[in-house]
């Protein structure tokens, strides 16, 4: 069984790979947006709300359209 | 579509903005424990999620479109990162007297979705829907609400009935006289009705109210007042009582110790000796 991520663990997952690519290069990245397909899921009470990147890239009939996250990060100084 | 399967707009709402601070708080813990001097922070999200609507019992539900679903409604959700003065210019004033209470309060009186009905017209709090009674616009209200006035009036009447507590013995300090060893606090609220002092009996004996507040009573309970049922009327239909036991902490009766030296009298607790005839 494939475990979903919930969303923030997806988002802190796209964003430390964001920081390791971004950390070898000369230039400073300042700001980044990307758009990404999601599977969500409601969450039950008390759940996190499962927010994780679709598992295939071709879709059948019984799979339900993914929904679309646009997501911009600035860089920050802490 | 079955309740079950939906979800409260309100609660998938709070769910994403839920998920976007741990996000942030996890970007900045990792960045704090690598000792990296800045982190990518969350500025916009921008959700677009393909979800049936339906309106139950006053509230709004969703749920996710399945497979084969076209024609389910498209919700463009945008999140923006806000600071903290931002949240508090904009948040309502939910309650600024830490005593004032919520609409939720009257579950009793009211169903979720007449509460829910309320809270859409801004009444959030027990005391905003009496100030709207006072001044007359509970008719518009209950118009705007789709709200029966008479339910409007019912829940009026309960949420300003007296309600009791606790009962609490006074403990005196060391610059109190003596007599704040025999006072009783009861908290509760409404204890006042226009300003006037509510009837309270202990047992159904009249109790002396030494102090008197919309949240709180001090009473002067006789020796025997200590235990029993204590009522509180603020007027004839509006009554509370609670029962109590504080038994424990009546003041004890000085025991008539005999006296063995029949030359020695006892007055007020002064000893004192007969004078001497000549």
């Amino acid at each position: 069984m494939i475990v979903r991520r919930p969303l923030y663990q997806t988002l802190s997952s796209i964003t430390d790979d964001l920081m390791s690519a971004t950390a070898t290069t000369q230039l400073q990245t300042s700001s980044v947006e990307l758009t990404l397909p999601i599977d969500l899921r409601l969450p039950g009470e008390n759940d996190d709300l499962i927010g994780d990147l679709p598992l295939f890239r071709m879709r059948t009939a019984f799979d339900p359209e993914p929904a679309h996250i646009h997501i911009v990060l600035n860089m920050v100084a802490l | 579509m079955s309740i079950e399967a939906t979800v409260p707009l309100e609660n998938f709402i709070q769910a994403v903005q839920n998920q976007l601070d741990k996000a942030q708080t996890a970007m900045a813990v990792k960045a704090r424990n690598l000792n990296l001097p800045m982190t990518f922070a969350v500025k916009d999200i921008n959700l677009d999620l393909r979800a049936h609507v339906e309106l139950t019992r006053g509230e709004i539900r969703i749920r996710p479109a399945g497979a084969n679903e076209p024609d389910a409604s498209v919700f463009h959700l945008v999140f923006t990162a806000i600071t903290r003065p931002m949240i508090e210019e904009n948040a309502v004033g939910f309650s600024e007297d830490p005593d004032e209470y919520s609409i939720d309060e009257l579950e009793e009186e009211l169903t979720d979705e007449e509460r829910r009905k309320l809270e859409w017209v801004g009444i959030r709090t027990v005391k905003k829907l009496r100030e709207m009674d006072a001044d007359g616009s509970s008719r518009a209200v209950s118009r705007v609400a789709n709200l029966k006035v008479s339910r409007l009036q019912q829940a009026l009447k309960r949420s300003s009935a007296p309600m009791v507590n606790h009962v609490t013995p006074v403990t005196p300090t060391q610059d109190d006289p003596p007599e704040f060893n025999n006072i009783l606090r009861v908290r509760g609220r409404n204890l006042l009705r226009e300003g006037i002092m509510p009837r309270v009996t202990i047992d159904d004996r009249p109790a002396s109210i030494l102090k008197s507040s919309d949240k709180e009573l001090l009473l002067a309970p006789s020796d025997n007042q200590w235990s029993g049922v204590l009522r509180v009327e603020t007027e004839p239909e509006a009554i509370t009582s609670m029962s109590f036991d504080l038994a424990t902490y009546a003041p004890i009766a000085t025991e008539q110790i005999p006296n063995p030296d029949p030359t020695i009298t006892s007055d007020n607790g002064k000893i004192s000796k007969p004078e001497a005839k000549p």
